[in-house]
């Protein structure tokens, strides 16, 4: 019997459709990231006013290697603080966390978006008694993202919001989707994993024994993803179901009528 | 009476709908320039990581800043030597221009892909005796592109192939077009330029008497770094507007028997 269900973040509950170009996106974060050194009184060379783009880029770059291989999360605040001390900088990890969280560019510049039927599969979920969380693989953990599902009004529906940065183990590792189910108390094949990803969010549930549902994309990355399987670079699961909309979710025959506590 | 067609590339003959997600792009720019640097005996490890990003943001910075004045093609080369400067590296000529060389990825890698139509068109034009050309507004030109437009088949097409950073100048600057038809031996006004491009093709076309095509662009696309944006607003309205290459042939100012 289903009890709880995951749902990944990214292009499941909400897109990017305007997503600014790399370049303006690194000059705001180095904008941010100024305004949070300068508050600290310190005095920005060029160096520094680098520092959030080159953290972003290494941080990136170390999750990509990590997400074929290893699944280890790089952890972005270390990453910074390793950078700013080559710069002359030495912070606390704290502070080098603080500095990242600040530098992320908000909502509304990455152009966020939820999409139309989110806030309602999710309120039917919980309606029918159903665990939610969200599991994401993402650099951008802590504070900034906790606040992204308070100004979607997911605060109060979302029970739980577990970041692979955060965690240290990106999906499809066992590890995440563990911290999120003992959190949740709930067992592995009485949930649901919600994602788009064939390899982080259908991958992951069905190695752990849960039930998976695809939401289906047809870009580049889905294409890569595929080409991935073809290759045998990542293993070649199948979800259970695939939907288009989250809202079709709530059709499945998993979820009996009168919900999990009947 | 039209006796020769122009072309644009990007967005007009070729797209890229699978354009690989950016970190993927990034890994693979650091990789190559790692190999560079390795082979020049530099330690690639540090700072080093940044310069390919680096190069991309200056790429970026430039291109937009001639668009916005005199339409000069910048010197991406020197340009190279100057970002490998502000990291301590200080390259010959020689080592510049492999830099750069290996910074371009190639237009394979970022998924390009001829429109289906592309070369059907182009033939229905050549076998009714239009000289073609293409006149593109790039980054990267040169033998190795001039060997990837062989590779999609395009080479037997062209009488002549004009990129903005080979002659100096972009569209919509006029010397960029001239140089194409002299090239091809025809005047302006016998000359139809097609793109997706209203500020480029069109408004370049129209400024030197051509007639101006424009080929109405896939929207939500990318397109790579250093390439004319397929540009949707523009003063000058082209003579003729269309979504797909093969329309062209059904076009009066091409059907003079």
């Amino acid at each position: 019997m289903i009890r709880a269900i995951l749902f990944d973040q990214g292009d499941t509950l909400w897109h990017f459709p305007r997503m600014p170009a790399p370049a303006e996106l690194g000059a705001e974060a180095s904008r941010r990231a100024v305004a949070v050194l300068e508050g600290w009184g310190l005095t920005t060379d060029d160096g520094l006013r680098r520092l959030a783009m080159d953290t972003f880029l290494k941080s990136q770059l170390a999750e990509l290697e990590a997400y074929r291989t290893h699944l280890v999360s790089p952890d972005p605040a270390a990453v910074l603080r390793e950078i700013a001390a080559e710069r002359g900088v030495e912070m606390s990890l704290e502070q080098a966390r603080e500095l990242w969280e600040g530098c992320r560019p908000d909502g509304a510049f990455l152009s966020r978006t939820i999409f139309a039927d989110t806030a309602a599969t999710l309120r039917w979920a919980r309606e029918r008694g159903y665990r939610v969380a969200c599991v994401t693989n993402t650099l951008f953990g802590g504070r900034p993202l906790l606040r992204d599902f308070e100004e979607e009004g997911l605060d109060g529906i979302v029970e739980l919001v577990v970041a692979s940065c955060d965690i240290g183990y990106l999906k499809p590792h066992p590890k995440i989707f563990e911290h999120a189910l003992e959190a949740l108390a709930v067992r592995p094949d009485e949930t649901v994993m919600v994602g788009d990803s064939l390899r982080a969010d259908v991958g992951g549930a069905k190695e752990m024994g849960m039930t998976a549902v695809w939401k289906r994309r047809t870009d580049a990355y889905a294409q890569w993803e595929m080409d991935w399987q073809k290759q045998g670079l990542i293993p070649d699961h199948q979800p259970d179901y695939t939907v288009d909309n989250l809202w079709e979710i709530t059709e499945l025959p998993i979820f009996v009528p009168g919900g999990s506590s009947t | 009476m039209i006796k020769a067609v122009l072309f644009d590339l990007g967005d007009t003959l070729w797209h890229f709908p699978n354009m690989p997600p950016h970190i993927v792009i990034r890994e693979e720019t650091v990789r190559r320039i790692n190999a560079l640097l390795s082979t020049w005996g530099i330690d690639p490890d540090g700072g080093l990581l940044f310069l390919g990003r680096d190069i991309r943001v200056a790429v970026e910075r430039l291109t937009a800043e001639a668009y916005r004045t005199d339409f000069v093609s910048p010197d991406y080369v020197d340009l190279c030597a100057e970002v490998a400067g502000s990291f301590g590296l200080r390259l010959t000529d020689e080592q510049a221009r492999e830099l750069w060389d290996a910074w371009n990825l190639g237009g394979q890698f970022f998924g390009r892909t001829l429109f289906p139509d592309a070369l059907d068109t182009l033939r229905w034009l050549q076998e009714r005796g239009f000289k073609l050309g293409s006149v593109t507004d790039r980054a990267f030109g040169g033998p190795r592109f001039m060997a990837e437009l062989e590779e999609y088949g395009l080479g037997a097409f062209f009488g002549v192939v004009t990129i903005s950073s080979d002659v100096g100048y972009l569209k919509p600057h006029p010397k960029i077009f001239q140089h194409a038809l002299e090239a091809l031996g025809v005047r302006a006004e016998e000359t139809v330029m097609v793109g997706d491009s209203l500020r480029a093709d069109v408004a370049g076309a129209k400024g030197l008497g051509m007639v101006a095509v424009w080929k109405r662009p896939p929207l939500n696309e990318p397109t790579e770094v250093g390439a004319d944006k397929a540009d949707v607003t523009g003063e000058v309205a082209p003579d003729y507007a269309i979504d797909n290459l093969w329309e062209l042939t059904e076009l009066p100012v091409l059907n003079h028997g």
